[in-house]
């Protein structure tokens, strides 16, 4: 078995792509219904993001061991961006997932693709990038609720609101998603040693 | 491919247009507009023969700001940030969500690679793109032959089987899903190399792609939308 390192040198063939891309469906499908749970009800809204997480890494960790070469990863961000700005989410989600991609892509290629911790590591870091559609209500607070509220009047109630509820619900909100991430991509090691290695189904 | 009223567009005006309502929503000055964006999409599904979901959206759409309005009547305290980030997505992603929704079942994976392709983009991203637009239909299909299996084997597909039996339920879910994920990966790409994916000559299309009147006619109007929303919110 050669390095990765080496392996990524020869660029992405055909094969590659299409392996990634059929990923990126099962990703996307998966993504969906995570935030499908939650997203019937306005009260779990903040949830989201560990909805995603919990479903999506044995997804993650099958790409990244069927393709272990450097850009997969950046393509999944990049092509979760596209489809997430066109659908008219919030724009920082986009910007989220493609800078995680190549983050989450430099983390696993550390390791040339087939350390496990580091592969972890690269989906617990990938799984943050719906905060990027939250994060504004921290870092921009009064910027956020002038979006939200687009009403000077509501203003002062929205301060309030804001300085009540942001505290303690974004590190919960952190916290939370890299608990699913990780039970997440637990489980799908766990499966690909099970059944996937076994049945030659990983390069 | 759709109803008698289809209008044809080249399929870069389509990824154009679905652009800047993305650029629009983001500076839209607030719901009238957005709604108005909404009407829009809906026309606009009309006249690509997509008349049922569209409507079906608009009144979905309707019914979640109705329901907003009222809310935002009340105070529930924290509840309220909740509700109304809850609801600021639903009004952002509706207009955008139609649209998405119409061009991609009106819109053939080959017209769009071959627009992506005049538009020099890379095949690292257009081969991917285009092969997960194909899958995900696929994907609904296995989900059901994935259900009878399950339910012969005695496992529940549901909320309730899940809690009962975590380890089983999700390993049954999830390895067939993601092993013909894998058959299907190589299949596809033996059939597309055999096509000549591979080929590093410029892509040819059967269907001529053009811009036209409707073309225009669109251009025009999305970049209207667009200008307005930036305009009014500079007013606001």
């Amino acid at each position: 078995m050669q390095s990765g390192v080496q392996k990524a040198k020869r660029g992405l063939g055909a094969r590659d792509l299409v392996t990634t891309g059929v990923c990126i469906a099962l990703y996307f499908v998966f993504m969906m219904v995570g935030s499908m749970l939650f997203a019937p009800n306005p009260v779990l809204t903040f949830l989201m993001p560990a909805g995603a997480a919990l479903l999506t890494g044995p997804v993650y960790l099958l790409l990244v061991a069927r393709v272990p070469k450097h850009g997969p990863l950046i393509i999944l961000g990049v092509v979760e961006a596209v489809v997430m700005f066109v659908t008219g989410m919030y724009w920082l989600w986009s910007v989220f997932l493609v800078v995680l991609g190549i983050v989450g892509d430099l983390i696993a290629g550390a390791g040339g693709f087939r350390s496990k911790p580091l592969n972890i590591a690269s989906f617990l870091v990938f799984s943050l990038n719906p905060m990027g559609s939250y994060i504004m209500l921290w870092l921009d607070p009064t910027g956020y609720s002038a979006y939200l509220t687009e009403k000077g009047t509501e203003q002062a109630y929205m301060d309030t609101m804001v300085a009540t509820g942001a505290d303690w619900v974004l590190p919960a909100m952190i916290g939370l998603t890299l608990a699913c991430a990780l039970a997440s991509a637990l489980v799908g090691m766990r499966m690909l040693r099970k059944q996937f290695e076994k049945a030659g189904m990983t390069a | 491919m759709s109803g008698p009223l289809s209008v044809r567009l080249d399929p870069r005006t389509k990824l154009a247009l679905l652009f800047v309502w993305a650029l629009a929503v983001l500076f839209s000055p607030g719901l009238p507009f957005e709604a108005g964006m909404m009407a829009l999409a809906v026309v606009f599904g009309a006249l690509c023969g997509k008349m049922r979901l569209s409507i079906a959206m608009f009144a979905l759409y309707c019914a979640a700001m109705g329901i907003a309005i009222a809310l935002a009547q009340v105070n529930l305290g924290i509840f309220s940030t909740l509700f109304n980030s809850f609801f600021l997505l639903v009004r952002k992603v509706f207009p955008c969500g139609l649209l998405a929704a119409i061009i991609v079942s009106t819109t053939q994976v080959n017209e769009f690679m071959s627009a992506f392709s005049k538009m020099r983009c890379p095949r690292e991203v257009t081969i991917p793109f285009a092969v997960m637009m194909r899958y995900v239909p696929a994907i609904r299909e296995d989900w059901g032959y994935i259900k009878d299996a399950m339910r012969m084997r005695g496992v529940s597909p549901t909320l309730g089987g899940f809690l009962r039996r975590p380890g089983l339920t999700v390993e049954c879910l999830y390895v067939p899903l993601m092993m013909s994920a894998l058959n299907v990966a190589d299949e596809l790409s033996c059939a597309s190399v055999a096509r000549g994916i591979e080929n590093p000559a410029p892509r040819t299309c059967h269907l001529h792609i053009e811009f036209g009147i409707a073309d225009a006619a669109v251009a025009v109007v999305a970049a209207a939308v667009l200008a307005a929303a930036i305009v009014l919110r500079g007013l606001a």
